[in-house]
């Protein structure tokens, strides 16, 4: 065989091979997207099924505040029923600070406060919240990551094989800070 | 980030093949000199497992040494949510979560990768730390488990307290043979092997743990939680408390996030006073408040 044959041969090997490689790194990074997200929606669920909970035990002490309640429920309707990341993002802050509510209220509540069944919700909604911080802080590093693979050269050939994705937001004002104090 | 945890897997690599080396070359002149031969063959077969002994079985020798117990999800409820929270962070498996009956606050971590790792916290630790300092410790030890810092040290705290071992027994021979005037040859082997060991020891425990480890493991820890004030209040608690652990041999201080302080030891022992594993709390305290100027 001609040696230029053999020589284009290897050159074409190797061109495969690499471009596989780029193939192979944007699935991997679209996958890592998806795996991100499952874990963000797992703790949101989680945080969904805890608040009835917290509103049955804090209504056995604070019965007249209703309102509070309210808006909680309202807030947990309006996330579960949220379908895009934006609108989810957003419906999810707005359940956050109305948890907070319910917490700060808490405060003129010594019985409650002191409650077992409180404490243990209250430590278990600690808990999601940080899962929820820690999951997204997760998911939008790897947002990151794949939209950034779809816009630079050379990756960004295969970029018709992953969407671009879209960025769990939060407010402002909590972004810097991912611990939760209730 | 990647190249340091090539550099702690070639270390364990290397300490492997080292230790795995020298204890060939002890029973190779054991064997010499006692031309016994049931001892030559029990050493030969230990100098072939070592290698899997040291690699599969150092973590648990370690827990074992410190009589942890496995931390029930019942009754650590925080400390279990704590964790899986950090794990869910840098999507790693939870691990696993062992607990040291000791008022002392203090904190270790072992495990060979990341899939099997094991963070360890005393008593004292979980009453005065609260939730977010906890979360800071918590972080540093995990860093330490995703740098493959706690696959070079629970390796090097195996060997290191194995060596101990035997010069210890080679310094108890010599002081029981002067006693007894009517010496014999063995012990004079046991002697020699305790002086050329010991430094040995301390230099596998000082090459295993770079000053620069526990510093890089604190600013992962904040990267991780972002949340620097956690974990500096908590390194403060660490340095205003002087309880110190009690069940530590000295080949696995340096597993720890604080230095076991060795002068309460009943048996202050050679090798632990030749150096210290820690860089000083203030330091690590004033890098983090770098960090917190920075931001």
């Amino acid at each position: 065989m001609d040696i230029k044959i053999l020589l284009i041969l290897g050159v074409v090997i190797v061109l495969s091979f690499w471009l596989v490689f780029l193939y192979n790194n944007m699935i991997r990074a679209k996958n890592q997207v998806d795996e991100a997200w499952a874990q963000v929606d797992v703790q949101l669920k989680r945080r969904y099924d805890l608040i009835p909970n917290l509103i049955e035990t804090v209504k056995g002490y604070a019965s007249h505040e209703a309102s509070t309640f309210e808006k909680v429920t309202m807030a947990r309707t309006n996330a579960i029923n949220a379908n895009d990341v934006k609108s989810q993002a957003d419906a999810e802050n707005i359940l956050t600070s109305a948890l907070k509510s319910i917490f700060a209220l808490s405060e003129s509540y010594p019985d409650l406060k002191a409650s077992a069944n409180f404490l243990s919700l209250q430590e278990e909604l600690s808990t999601t919240e940080n899962k929820i911080s820690f999951a997204r802080q997760y998911y939008n590093d790897s947002v990151l990551r794949l939209n950034t693979l779809r816009t630079v050269i050379p990756s960004m050939i295969f970029k018709k094989f992953a969407d671009e994705r879209e960025y769990f937001q939060t407010d402002e004002s909590e972004r810097e800070v991912p611990k939760v104090q209730f | 980030m990647n190249s340091y945890i090539k550099s702690n897997q070639r270390k364990a690599f290397f300490l492997i093949l080292f230790s795995t080396s020298l204890l060939g070359i002890i029973s190779y002149f054991l064997g010499v000199y006692l031309q016994n031969p049931i001892i030559i063959y029990l050493m030969i077969s230990l100098t072939l497992v070592s290698p899997w002994l040291l690699y599969y079985n150092s973590d648990k020798l370690v827990i074992k040494s410190t009589n942890a117990i496995l931390a029930q999800e019942s009754s650590y409820q925080r400390l279990h949510n704590l964790v899986e929270e950090l794990a869910i962070a840098i999507n790693i498996p939870k691990p696993k979560i062992y607990i040291i009956n000791d008022p002392a606050p203090n904190a270790f971590a072992t495990g060979r990768n990341v899939n099997k790792g094991v963070v360890a916290v005393t008593t004292g630790l979980l009453e005065k730390m609260n939730r977010e300092e906890l979360q800071g410790v918590l972080a540093h030890e995990i860093a330490h488990i995703v740098n493959r810092d706690t696959l070079v040290g629970t390796i090097a705290a195996t060997v290191a307290t194995s060596i101990i071992f035997i010069s210890d027994i080679g310094l108890r021979a010599m002081f029981g043979a002067r006693r007894e005037k009517g010496s014999s040859g063995i012990l004079y082997i046991f002697l020699i092997l305790a002086l050329i060991l010991a430094p040995i020891a301390a230099g596998i425990l000082r090459a295993s743990h770079s000053r620069s480890r526990e510093s890089l493991a604190d600013a992962s820890a904040i990267k991780i939680t972002r949340n620097p004030e956690g974990l500096k209040n908590a390194l403060l608690i660490l340095k205003n408390d002087s309880t110190e652990v009690k069940k530590v041999s000295p080949g696995s201080s340096a597993l720890w996030i604080e230095e076991p302080n060795p002068k309460f030891n009943n048996r202050p022992s050679l090798i632990a006073r030749l150096y210290a594993t820690h860089p000083p709390l203030e330091e690590r305290i004033k890098k983090i408040d770098d960090i917190i100027k920075n931001r």
